[in-house]
């Protein structure tokens, strides 16, 4: 029995030792890469990242970030308070 | 940490309260659709408050303060990063496409874009994980109102040489027992009058003279040397210790019946609406921790000094962008890719739990101002829940174990009543993430597998019905998978990699289903499918290959990305191979075409 639970964990560790082989290769490269990416240039793809979901909320269409308040019936822009949320996490990450 | 009366009337009262709240508003329940969606009754305010505390449980206002304690500020990222703009795109073209269909459920919207498989395959892998994590979630609460209450059982150790304590505590077992130390017999004595320790472990060196019996009374005492110490010694000798006081057990059962209580009567009304009260008793309670630490350290420039002051140590405590490389679990790399692409879109737009309140929105617009309310409330969860375990660094450096520096700061800092405050602070925390998977488990199983599969045509009361049931049954399984969890404790992470397992893949189909028109019931199940096999691959290559796959420790971040990325060509590929769906059926499921 304990050398049939060998052979298994052996015959599993060599299938999977061949498989992370397969993957490390691209792997490594890809961490390669992002090791060689400077910390500020990092801190950069952040913000750029809040600043394009900014730009997109920015053109989206009136009828698509406009809600009619249900008690008053006025109009209310979402906008501004998606802008302003995404602003708010440009400061943060500008700090931070 | 020591209550006082006034700490534990503020606790009774808040329990209390939260479930005749919850009964109250069970009265006006008299459907399904009632129970599961409010009667799509629901305001923008309270599904935004509902949404950001169901998100932060009793492990979270623990554990991330004691990972911010190790750390810093790094684990905001999951709150703003992973939060914050996803919600933000949830609002504007997720979240309408789902309010839209008159859904109740993510596997429901998936079977309308999709096909029937696709909608089974999903609702069974929700169906399956959300009671079980109930249980873990159950357990993992009342794990940290031990180390909050201070409720663990106490080993007390007598020698003079205080590392021996670490010896024993690996020796016994660390996570279930506080350890005491005395190096004295007087203090000895003073100590387990004071905590009731379940057995004394007295270093032979100190004195084998004295007459312990009658000084220690009925606490079971066992003599040791240094050199005996070791897993079978203290296996052996903790079968001598007393029972302790209070049972692990019983705080699950308390905290399993006390939420089953108000969800079996209120539905997701109830939940959403104890989620305000509770948002509101968090967000009080932690911030009033933070401004309060603040305070006494001197202000907001002597904290940071402070912290700045410790080196290397606390280095990159104030950065939220740390380098591929770091000791820490948390790159950049995986933050931004694994957390800000997939896990955080997966959660908020694709988990089940999360998604059903917007689903119980009164208007669309509702739907879509609770998500903007709710990334709006999230930006200040991080100085409620990260910055305190900062704070509590800036207070108590050498605390050995992480996850109780929030205890400790709060033992530091809080008066007796305001104690209380904040413990009702925690309970909120607990419940608001155990009543909505609860829920939640009993609207996939009552409208996806339920009535398509054993009663598709009944009335909607005996949905009703059959939702309540669930919602008995679920708790029931929660507190049992609870009890077993206390054998188990690795369980918890478990329950974490399966989540990751699927988010991914899950997020994928619903992306594509979204803003493709060409994508195909066939490719969907292949994606779905294809992706969680990936996932499951990469875990199971990474814990046992010689090497491992992945370097760094919890690789959930990237095995999330890389199944989504699988699932996404998956889908594409099948689905280019496959017939196109008819575009009658895709208006009002697809991304502006009606």
């Amino acid at each position: 029995m304990i050398k049939i639970l060998t052979i298994t964990f052996s015959i599993s560790v060599s299938i999977a030792d061949t498989i992370a082989n397969f993957f490390r290769g691209p792997g490594q490269f890809l961490r390669d890469i992002l090791m060689s990416i400077d910390l500020t240039i990092a801190k950069l793809l952040f913000i750029l990242y809040f600043l394009a979901i900014a730009y997109w909320v920015y053109n989206l269409p009136k009828s698509e970030v406009t809600m009619d308040d249900v008690k008053s019936g006025k109009e209310i822009d979402l906008r501004p308070f998606a802008l302003f949320a995404m602003g708010s996490m440009i400061i943060i990450y500008l700090i931070f | 940490m020591v209550l006082g009366p006034i700490d534990y009337t503020i606790i009774i009262v808040y329990l209390i309260g939260t479930v005749a709240f919850g009964a109250y508003i069970g009265r006006k329940i008299k459907s399904g659709k009632d129970y599961f969606l409010a009667g799509r009754s629901l305001p923008w305010w309270a599904i935004g408050m509902s949404l950001v505390v169901s998100d932060i449980g009793a492990v979270d206002m623990v554990g991330i303060a004691g990972s911010a304690y190790l750390y810093g500020i790094v684990l905001g990222n999951y709150d703003w990063l992973g939060s914050v703009p996803v919600m933000i795109i949830g609002a504007f073209l997720f979240i309408p496409m789902f309010w839209k269909r008159k859904v109740a459920t993510i596997p429901e919207w998936l079977g309308a874009r999709y096909n029937s498989s696709v909608q089974t395959t999903s609702a069974l892998i929700w169906g399956i994980y959300m009671p079980i994590s109930l249980g873990i979630i159950l357990y993992a609460s009342a794990v940290m109102l031990n180390v909050l209450l201070d409720l663990n059982p106490k080993i007390l150790v007598v020698s003079d040489e205080k590392a021996i304590v670490e010896n024993i505590a690996h020796a016994t077992s660390v996570k279930k027992y506080d350890f005491i130390y005395s190096d004295t017999v007087d203090d000895a004595v003073q100590k387990a009058n004071d905590r009731n320790p379940v057995i004394i472990f007295i270093d032979n060196r100190i004195s084998t003279s004295a007459d312990f019996q009658k000084l220690f009374q009925n606490i079971p005492f066992v003599y040791f040397s240094k050199e005996e110490v070791s897993p079978s010694w203290g296996e052996s000798n903790m079968h001598r210790a007393r029972e302790p006081d209070w049972n692990i057990f019983y705080s699950i059962v308390l905290m399993g019946l006390i939420i089953g209580v108000y969800t079996f009567l209120g539905g997701l009304r109830a939940v959403v609406y104890t989620d305000v009260i509770q948002c509101i008793v968090m967000l009080g309670g932690s911030l009033f921790v933070l401004f309060f630490g603040i305070y006494k350290l001197g202000g907001v420039t002597e904290f940071v000094d402070i912290i700045g002051a410790m080196g290397e140590r606390t280095k990159d405590h104030f950065s939220l962008v740390l380098p591929v490389d770091t000791k820490t679990p948390h790159p950049w790399s995986g933050i931004l890719f694994g957390l800000g692409i997939v896990l955080a879109n997966a959660y908020w737009i694709g988990n089940q739990a999360i998604v059903q309140r917007s689903l119980g929105a009164r208007s669309m617009a509702d739907a879509k101002a609770s998500y903007i309310f709710g990334a709006l409330l999230k930006i200040l969860i991080p100085f409620a829940m990260v910055i305190p375990g900062i704070v509590a660094l800036a207070h108590n450096p050498a605390i050995a174990d992480a996850d109780k520096a929030m205890a400790t700061l709060i033992k530091t800092i809080m008066p007796t009543g305001l104690l209380g405050i904040f413990f009702a602070a925690f309970l909120a925390g607990l419940m608001s993430s155990v009543d909505t998977y609860l829920n939640s488990a009993a609207t996939v199983w009552t409208t996806d597998l339920y009535k398509k599969f054993i009663r598709p045509v009944a009335d909607d009361t005996h949905y009703l019905f059959i939702g309540r049931l669930f919602t008995v049954v679920f708790i029931l399984v929660a507190i049992y998978v609870a009890r077993f969890a206390t054998r188990f404790e690795s369980i918890y992470d478990l329950a974490q990699t399966l989540l990751s397992f699927f988010q991914g893949p899950s997020l994928a189909i619903i992306v594509l289903g979204v803003l493709w028109k060409r994508a195909t019931g066939p490719g969907a199940l292949a994606g779905l499918i294809g992706g969680v096999a990936f996932s499951s691959l990469l875990m199971w290559v990474n814990n046992n290959a010689t090497i491992p796959l992945f370097q760094v420790s919890e690789p959930f971040l990237y095995v999330a990305l890389w199944s989504f990325m699988l699932s996404l060509m998956l889908t594409i590929v099948v689905s280019l191979c496959t017939k196109q769906e008819p575009d009658e059926k895709l208006k009002g499921l697809v991304y502006r075409y009606d």
